[in-house]
């Protein structure tokens, strides 16, 4: 960066690398009946567990570890699929449907979209 | 010869030059009086052309004849030549000490402009052009100082009263916020400034790189989600799957942030922004349209300069160096920028970039 600091710039790019670096430091996840585990890969409303696959769950738990922050499909896209698949931004779109489907008993949170751009997590209190 | 605003020395030319003078005299003796001579004398040998009376005339004869020509010769050249130049010469002068005022009226009519006329024509462009340079100079060192007094008053002001042991935490606090935002903003003009400096002098952008301009864009509008959620305007985007570009990344970021901030601020509540990229001339085109208060065709034509800021209620934020910035970048991308607006209707921004063919995977 250039000097004199421009703090708003410094502290944009230091979210930028945070989130490269995916820090999370929870293992566990826990907003009102809803439980995620990180070391377990599982999730459960009220105790009853929930399947989900490592890939819905890394998607879950990354987006509610920031909730309310808003993710790019391509953010997603590039966390969570090999660089090798062809996958489409269509499949993060498939996921986020799968999620909202499997998570609709619960009133925790939901996903909202971001017309053209992403979906971020919304707690409910 | 010293450097611009100092007095330099003039440099005197003569009329005459005894060196022509003399070539010319030669010149004309001998080629013009042999065959004089040699037919005149009616002598044998060139012993006699010497001895014989004619040489002495005839040499008086081409000493008068070359001081008439040449008379005639530098007479013309002074005032076809020599005037007009020495007149351009003393106008330079002027203009290298610094009066930018000075202008030379053409020699001939319309009809008959030779050479030095179209000399004079470019002169005085030259002089106007460098007029101008000092004026914006001028002008951007004013605007410069505008800016940097507001928050240097507001730093000064609240450090001062600081000093006051009386004051509660909350007012402490209340004026340690307001100094820390005013440094902020210099901090923030003073980047910009350099960064806009840097700009203007560069040919190229720095770091060319690969990458997808598609999620550029959406990390862009993502990162200001806070800002239009919080007016409740509905934000759209429209984007490709993947554009990959060759272009400066950091750069172009500053575009898109500049462009949808202040879709963003000059919108009122409930409007409508959106963030259209789309395939277009072996490129992509980026439009940035909002349904805000929009721009008079006036301020339109000048909406691109430095410092300028139309709308006086919103001059607090921002620096009106965005735009300029914003148009230098594309500029150097290779791109174009325009814009339309209608005043209570909304503004659209169009950015048009190149992009690489030869990556295009559709």
């Amino acid at each position: 960066m250039v000097k004199p600091i421009d703090l708003d710039e410094l502290k944009l790019r230091i979210s930028a690398v945070l989130r490269r670096a995916n820090i999370s430091q929870n293992q566990k996840i826990e907003i009102g009946n809803l439980l995620l585990k990180s070391e377990e890969i599982s999730a459960s409303i009220n105790g009853v567990p929930i399947p989900l696959t490592v890939r819905e769950f890394n998607i879950l738990f990354k987006m509610l570890s920031f909730a309310g922050r808003a993710f790019s499909r391509a953010e997603l896209l590039d966390d969570f699929w090999d660089t090798e698949s062809n996958a489409s931004l269509r499949a993060v779109d498939v996921y986020i449907t799968k999620l909202r489907e499997k998570f609709k008993s619960t009133n925790a949170f939901e996903i909202k979209t971001i017309h053209g751009l992403g979906y971020k997590t919304v707690i409910r209190s | 010869m010293k450097t611009r605003h100092g007095t330099r020395k003039k440099n005197k030319s003569s009329y005459f030059s005894l060196r022509n003078y003399i070539l010319t005299l030669l010149l004309f003796s001998i080629i013009g009086g042999i065959p004089g001579i040699l037919y005149a004398s009616n002598a044998q040998n060139w012993q006699d052309v010497l001895i014989s009376g004619y040489t002495g005339w005839y040499l008086l004869y081409w000493v008068i004849f070359s001081a008439i020509f040449s008379a005639f010769a530098a007479f013309r050249r002074y005032r076809d030549f020599d005037k007009p130049i020495k007149q351009l010469s003393q106008a330079a002068n002027q203009v290298a000490n610094g009066d930018f005022s000075v202008y030379l009226p053409a020699i001939h009519d319309a009809e008959h402009y030779d050479y030095l006329d179209i000399l004079f024509e470019d002169f005085n462009l030259m002089v106007s052009e460098l007029g101008s340079t000092e004026t914006l100079k001028s002008n951007f060192i004013s605007n410069v100082s505008h800016e940097f007094k507001a928050p240097l008053a507001v730093i000064q002001g609240y450090a001062n009263s600081l000093n006051d042991d009386s004051l509660s935490v909350k007012e402490r606090q209340k004026y340690l916020r307001a100094i820390v935002e005013a440094t902020n903003n210099l901090a923030s003009l003073v980047t910009n400034i350099l960064r806009l400096n840097k700009l203007e002098n560069q040919n190229m952008p720095t770091k060319l790189s690969y990458f997808d301009l598609s999620r550029q864009l959406a990390d862009c509008a993502l990162q200001l989600e806070p800002n239009w959620e919080k007016k409740e305007i509905d934000f759209q985007a429209d984007l490709l799957d993947h554009c990959p570009i060759l272009a400066d990344e950091d750069m172009l970021a500053i575009v898109w942030n500049n462009l949808l901030n202040n879709a963003i601020k000059f919108t009122p509540e409930k409007g409508k922004v959106s963030l259209i990229q789309k395939k277009q001339d072996q490129g992509v085109l980026i439009s940035v349209v909002d349904s805000g208060i929009g721009m008079e065709s006036s301020v339109i034509d000048h909406v691109f300069e430095q410092f300028y800021q139309g709308e006086t209620s919103h001059s607090n934020s921002g620096n009106g160096l965005g735009l300029a910035m914003a148009k230098k970048i594309i500029s150097l991308s290779n791109g174009t920028i325009s814009v339309q607006s209608k005043v209570n209707l909304g503004t659209t921004f169009s950015v048009w970039l190149p992009t690489d063919q030869k990556n295009d995977p559709d």
